[in-house]
């Protein structure tokens, strides 16, 4: 670790409030992460969402067998993973991603909670109003994951199905407010970030905007080397702990890690040239983004050499070399996010904005 | 240095920082060495930070940028409360954290883990009583949900003594004032529970307060509001002067498109009608906040307030104590706040690893990056520590 100890005139601007404008690629930039990544990602959550209500009320009307509700399921979860690293607007209102996702749940909320919400048998804890404000922890998909893959099948009770309905409604009712609010109306959050080199109501240009999604970019990355790899994979010279890989009661641990960098992949690769690889080689940087394009492209294979489902691969020497060659290669990744590729765009990893205190 | 500033931050001197090993929980042992030991006369700042790759640490620096202290932690840290000897630093966990962590200042080296209680967590600021020899932190009762202030005795290993009620709910910065028996308490107003992680509960519902208690008997000397209108806006983060009047940044937990007041001045001990004064800003600076306070000091020389604003990449400058506007700068993802031993200047530090120097009352000063800690980045808070003279 280095450290420059020197009075160097700061690379602080005194500038007069608002009226800062990015630069047009960084306009576009903003434009294009806002149109094509993140609005088609939350329609699609949205669709998957209805869809899960719809499956969920069927089977428990016996309309249609539990095959069709963890099919839904998982398609929820696919949409999911496509758009969870964006933490930030819409998504961020209302406790929403939380209730939609509550993960990773270190104190195991999840299993203390549900056992007991299922022995109350509390009708009107399902009401859709009260179910919104219950414990964040029964709300959302890792609840229902639960209900669908637990080897007590807790939804052959009726209440337990009622709650997994209750859970489905939930997930559409928050998906579809976040479209909602992304898309629709005068202070939809798209026309916000369209308008940010014009307005400063929410942002000060729309460089802020383009930050937002790198430091999601980059915090979905430090989550998945974390938390994602590094808690199935145990403590170092520690034994492996396989249930605390994510989804692993429905084996889609590497599955979800296999969409999260697809979806981040997108991000830096921008097809028709807009994403953060090109903003870089447009600054001149052409080898910085030949090294990102090749991190992301090391992950992703990284991903694809490991024999599924994640929660064995960790316990198994043979596999488990391939869990960690993922893991140093996510590492290496948002590694090079954060101290070159952030230094090189002027794009700065909000760490004391994020989660403030 | 002034004796109100020395009032104010409730820091003495302090001695050489030499090397330290720490034991059990932390991570990597091998790093908790001082870096450059120096003259034990010089001020310093500390500060939590986080590492780029991974890795928590409580760092020092001294006034020319050379690291003077980097001891792992074992989780991110938040503020660090140094008692009034300067002999000895506690550097408390970030809510809803279960550590702190005590540092002998002589050594550098791990003096004692402090446990939360069970059924509490901490929420990030400590201060030590006048003779050092009691420890006050804010703490969350979260099955009850009732803000603590848990109470430890410095003299004996930071052993649990008991606790205060906060009167209030979510107690985050705490301070004491001049007469050394008053603590003053913001209860930010917000329920949490460790199995919801960092999820606030009752947005709706929350009534944050501005509290003085007696620290001998818990009980309520009184409570300041804010008008019912406001009561979104979470007062979070103090400071005190040495005529008792208190500086307040808050949060507001409604809309981002809201613009309401964010910082205020409670000047009861002026005699004023015993409400906050509410401050404002021009509109852009005020939007540019973005509803958001980090944290909160005043200048040495008592003339000068300044307030972080990470999420508007903003620092701002305020009279004091009249609670004028003078001005801002900009410093993206700036939090971290702390006088300089200068009247006027401030220590700020921010997510790219600098620690900035910046005088307030100089016109169009720029500021200077007085050290950039490549590799790792400066956590909310920062804690001023005067040399010896």
């Amino acid at each position: 670790m280095r450290l420059r100890a020197a009075a160097v005139a700061g690379a602080i601007l005194l500038a007069a409030t608002g009226g800062a404008r990015a630069d047009e690629a960084t306009a576009a930039l903003a434009a294009w992460l806002a149109e094509e990544h993140a609005l088609p990602r939350y329609t699609a959550l949205a669709e998957s969402g209805a869809s899960l209500s719809t499956a969920l009320a069927a089977h428990c009307d016996g309309q249609a067998d539990m095959a069709a509700a963890r099919q839904a399921y998982r398609q929820a979860m696919d949409a999911w993973m496509a758009v969870q690293h964006i933490r930030f607007g819409p998504v961020d209102y209302l406790t929403r991603h939380s209730r939609l996702y509550f993960w990773p749940d270190k104190t195991n909320a999840l299993g203390k909670q549900l056992p007991r919400a299922l022995k109350a048998q509390d009708a009107q804890l399902l009401e859709p109003a009260t179910f919104a404000k219950t414990s964040v922890a029964l709300q959302g998909l890792p609840a229902l994951e639960r209900l669908l893959f637990s080897d007590k099948k807790p939804t052959e009770t009726p209440y337990g199905c009622a709650f997994a309905q209750a859970i489905g409604a939930n997930v559409a009712n928050i998906s579809a407010g976040v479209l909602e609010d992304w898309r629709d109306g005068e202070g939809a959050y798209a026309k916000r970030i369209a308008d940010a080199d014009r307005s400063d109501l929410l942002f000060n240009d729309s460089k802020e905007v383009v930050a937002l999604f790198f430091g999601s970019l980059h915090e979905a990355l430090r989550a998945t080397d974390e938390l994602r790899l590094g808690r199935p994979l145990g403590e170092a010279g520690g034994r492996p702990r396989p249930r605390r890989a994510e989804s692993w009661r429905s084996g889609r641990s590497l599955r979800n890690v296999t969409l999260l960098l697809d979806s981040l992949a997108l991000m830096v690769e921008g097809p028709g040239g807009q994403g953060f690889a090109a903003l870089l080689r447009r600054r001149g940087e052409d080898v910085l983004a030949e090294r990102l394009l090749a991190a992301v492209a090391q992950a992703r294979a990284g991903a694809a050499a490991i024999e599924a489902p994640l929660a064995d691969a960790v316990a198994d020497p043979a596999r488990r070399p391939a869990v960690e060659a993922l893991r140093d290669a996510v590492r290496g990744l948002h590694g090079l996010i954060a101290t070159e590729v952030s230094p090189a765009l002027e794009l700065w990893i909000g760490f004391n904005s994020l989660d403030g205190d | 240095m002034t004796a109100s500033a020395l009032a104010m931050n409730r820091r003495g001197a302090l001695a050489a920082l030499g090397g330290g090993l720490l034991a059990g929980l932390l991570p990597r042992p091998a790093e908790a060495t001082a870096v450059a030991p120096t003259a034990p006369e010089a001020a310093q700042v500390f500060g939590a930070q986080g590492g780029l790759d991974a890795g928590f640490w409580l760092a020092a620096f001294d006034g020319e940028g050379r690291r003077r202290i980097s001891l792992p932690l074992p989780a991110r840290g938040h503020d660090t409360a140094i008692d009034p000897s300067g002999r000895r630093a506690v550097i408390v966990a970030r809510r809803p954290g279960r550590f702190a962590l005590a540092v002998d200042l002589a050594s550098g080296a791990l003096e004692r883990e402090i446990a939360a209680a069970p059924g509490r967590h901490f929420y990030g600021h400590a201060v030590f009583s006048p003779d050092g020899a009691l420890l006050y932190t804010t703490e969350n009762d979260y099955e009850a949900g009732l803000g603590k202030i848990g109470v430890r005795d410095a003299t004996d290993g930071f052993r649990w003594l008991g606790e205060l009620p906060s009167h209030g709910v979510g107690p985050h910065q705490l301070a004491l004032l001049s007469d050394g028996e008053t603590l003053v308490v913001a209860n930010g107003g917000i329920r949490t529970h460790p199995d919801q992680g960092r999820r606030k509960l009752n947005l709706e519902t929350m009534e944050p307060s501005l509290v003085r208690l007696e620290r001998g008997s818990g009980k309520l000397v009184a409570a300041r509001t804010l008008p019912p209108w406001y009561h979104q806006l979470s007062i979070r983060h103090i400071a005190v002067d040495a005529a008792d009047r208190v500086a307040v940044a808050m949060q507001h937990e409604g809309l981002l498109e809201d613009r309401v007041p964010m910082v205020a001045i409670d000047r009861s001990e002026d005699g004023g009608d015993g409400d906050l004064a509410l401050l404002r800003a021009p509109a852009p600076v005020e939007r540019r906040m973005r509803n958001y306070c980090g944290s909160v000091c005043l200048d040495s020389g008592e003339r000068v307030m300044a307030v972080s604003h990470p999420r508007g990449g903003q620092t701002t400058f305020w009279s004091w104590p009249e609670g004028e506007y003078l001005s801002r700068i900009e410093v993206l993802d700036g939090c971290g706040l702390a006088p300089a031993a200068e009247a006027g200047r401030f220590w700020i530090s921010n997510g790219r690893g600098e620690l900035i120097l910046h005088d307030a009352t100089a016109d169009a000063a720029a500021p200077q990056t007085i050290a950039v800690d490549e590799g790792r980045y400066w956590d909310n808070h920062l804690t001023f520590l005067a040399g010896r003279p």
